[in-house]
């Protein structure tokens, strides 16, 4: 359990932050200058916070109406940085085990050869940093974090400075770390794609304040703007659970509720559901069931709400049997629908603008 | 007169140059201690008189070099306060003896060792600090852990500077401890006799030479030293 409430002043820059939450993986995302890494320095001691508390899992970091400050080396946080901040002169090996031998602490229930094994480490044990690449350094730095047996992970965009194809390399170690190990882990992304792939729980900030803390599908569909460059249209994040694969036409048929869903790839059969990101804008609508189109995706949903979205356009709404779906369509278009809320719509979906994190 | 008997050194000229190398020796062990620890003030402190202390560590390098040694020899002469502090307690004497000469010597030479500390501890990245402290080391275990180890490039430089310019020390090791044959006369205070006499043309070339020797040997290495550690530097960054 996180549970944040701090305020101050850094700089020019004031900063008033709360939430709570009790997933594994709460994801913080806004733009730059939002206050994202003032959080993290916050929860390890870097920043002290003029105001506010810190509980991370009942233990009291910080709390400024009792008095109380935890120091920096006392507070069990595991620090992933954006640049792998190696030990330059140790050994791959002697920077993983610094927390025992320079911290003096014990790595509890984290086994050496469990974080290597799972993090890939056994080639380069011997070798210096500096002789690694930007995604190795980045395994190490994880492992190094994990092995000083923190009670939280905090992790400031560590493969933001990798490129695709190192990030698509790091991404399933990532993933094991966060399945094996019982932590809580604090993730700054600019990436909405990590965001959605590890997280559970979405802290929006903007400059400096909270603007939602909630579960990541009540969220993340409120992410809209220009972020690291990129106009952001909303997109939603569904859950479907394998039904079959398609080896000819190599397509998988997943489920959403009792209705089907077809995505362009050949996905491994698994128990666990898959999650599909849906930008609003390749969602159209329809009332009644279409007949002979290209589009391979039309699910039966309920018209929930309605958002206006700039002068010519608004965002709907739709209750996809319990998740949210939504579609952004012209204001001319939803007028003449003449849309009202309860009502039954069939939205379409191109398979080939449903992207499987 | 043959080749050998012309380059071979005399009796005076081997002491001068055995005097020399255990003074700056001796300069540079005691100094280097005090001018990590300066350095590391200097690079890392943030303390009220720090100014006044980057001042007072510049000073033997601006000062002319007769005023350092006059001001060592009223402080630790026979008389002066350090100095009958020292010999009565700990049976240090500096006066008249090469322990003066290395005293002199490595006071001027100190300026030149903090300086490549100083500059190397700058360089360490302060996330680097962030990180082992993350990691639970305290203060000191941050030090001996991280910040001494990544500081070894300049601690040799600063090792190779201050031994060559403690080599050379003449103006303040001749006002505090005289210049006493196979006491405190080292290469430089020997040229200075030969000069003084006429007919030693051979002796002050061959020292002159030895001096221009000593000198390239140590620019090369602390320039090799200082290239590496930039080298490491950069590949780090990268």
């Amino acid at each position: 359990m996180i549970d944040i409430d701090i305020s101050g002043k850094r700089g020019g820059f004031s900063y008033r932050v709360a939430f709570r939450s009790s997933k594994r993986v709460t994801g913080i995302f806004g733009r730059s200058g939002a206050g994202k890494s003032t959080i993290l320095e916050a929860v390890s001691g870097a920043l002290k916070p003029e105001k506010g508390h810190i509980n991370i899992n009942g233990v009291c970091y910080c709390d400024h109406l009792k008095g109380h400050n935890l120091s920096q080396q006392k507070r069990r946080v595991g620090y992933v940085f954006q640049d792998a901040r190696l030990f330059p002169h140790i050994s791959v090996q002697s920077n993983l085990t610094f927390s025992r031998w320079a911290g003096r602490r014990s790595s509890g229930d984290i086994a050496f050869d469990d974080v290597v094994a799972l993090l890939g480490l056994e080639d380069f044990l011997e070798r210096k940093p500096d002789s690694l690449s930007g995604g190795e350094k980045q395994r190490v730095s994880i492992g190094r974090a994990l092995l000083s047996n923190p009670h939280i992970l905090l992790m400031d965009e560590p493969l933001s400075g990798l490129d695709y194809q190192r990030k698509s390399e790091i991404m399933p170690y990532l993933e094991a770390m966060i399945k094996n190990y019982d932590l809580p882990v604090l993730f700054i992304s600019h990436d909405l794609n990590e965001i959605a792939h590890l997280c559970s729980h979405l802290v929006l900030l903007e400059k400096g304040r909270v603007q939602k803390s909630d579960d990541i599908g009540i969220v993340f569909p409120l992410i809209e703007g220009r972020f690291a460059g990129n106009y952001q249209l909303p997109s939603v994040l569904i859950k479907a659970s394998f039904q079959k694969q398609d080896a000819v036409y190599s397509i998988t048929w997943l489920k959403v509720g009792t209705q089907k869903i077809v995505v362009p790839d050949l996905l491994p059969e698994s128990e666990e559901d898959h999650t599909l990101r849906i930008e609003a804008d390749n969602v159209a609508l329809c009332l009644s069931k279409p007949e002979g189109l290209t589009i391979q995706n039309v699910l039966k949903v309920e018209v929930m709400d309605f958002r206006r979205a700039g002068d010519s356009s608004v965002d709907i709404v739709l209750n996809l049997e319990g998740q949210c779906l939504m579609a952004r369509i012209t204001r001319k278009a939803f007028e003449d629908l003449d849309l009202k809320k309860g009502q039954d719509v069939y939205s379409l979906i191109k398979s080939v603008a449903v992207a499987v994190l | 007169m043959t080749f050998f008997s012309f380059v071979a050194l005399s009796d005076g000229e081997i002491s001068a140059l055995f005097l020399s190398i255990k003074v700056a020796g001796v300069a540079v062990l005691w100094g280097l201690p005090f001018a990590y620890f300066v350095a590391l003030l200097l690079a890392r402190g943030h303390f009220l008189g720090r100014g006044f202390l980057n001042l007072l560590v510049l000073m033997p390098l601006v000062l002319p070099p007769v005023v350092t040694g006059y001001i060592l020899l009223i402080a630790f002469g026979g008389n002066g306060f350090f100095g009958k502090f020292l010999s009565e307690n700990f049976g240090i004497s500096f006066a008249f003896h090469w322990t003066g000469a290395a005293l002199a010597s490595g006071l001027m030479a100190f300026p030149l060792m903090v300086r490549p500390i100083r500059q190397v501890l700058e360089s360490i990245d302060e996330k680097l600090i962030d990180a082992a402290k993350s990691l639970g080391a305290g203060y000191f275990t941050t030090f001996w852990s991280v910040i001494l180890p990544l500081s070894v490039p300049g601690i040799l430089v600063a090792s190779i500077l201050g031994f060559a310019k403690a080599l050379g020390e003449f103006g303040a090791t001749i006002t505090f401890v005289s210049n006493i044959p196979e006491e405190t006369r080292t290469i430089p205070l020997a040229i200075f006799s030969f000069l003084q006499s006429p007919n030693n043309d051979l002796q002050l070339w061959r020292m002159t030479v030895l001096s221009i020797f000593l000198a390239i040997i140590a620019v090369f290495l602390s320039e090799l030293f200082t290239y590496r550690s930039k080298n490491n530097q950069r590949k780090y960054h990268d």
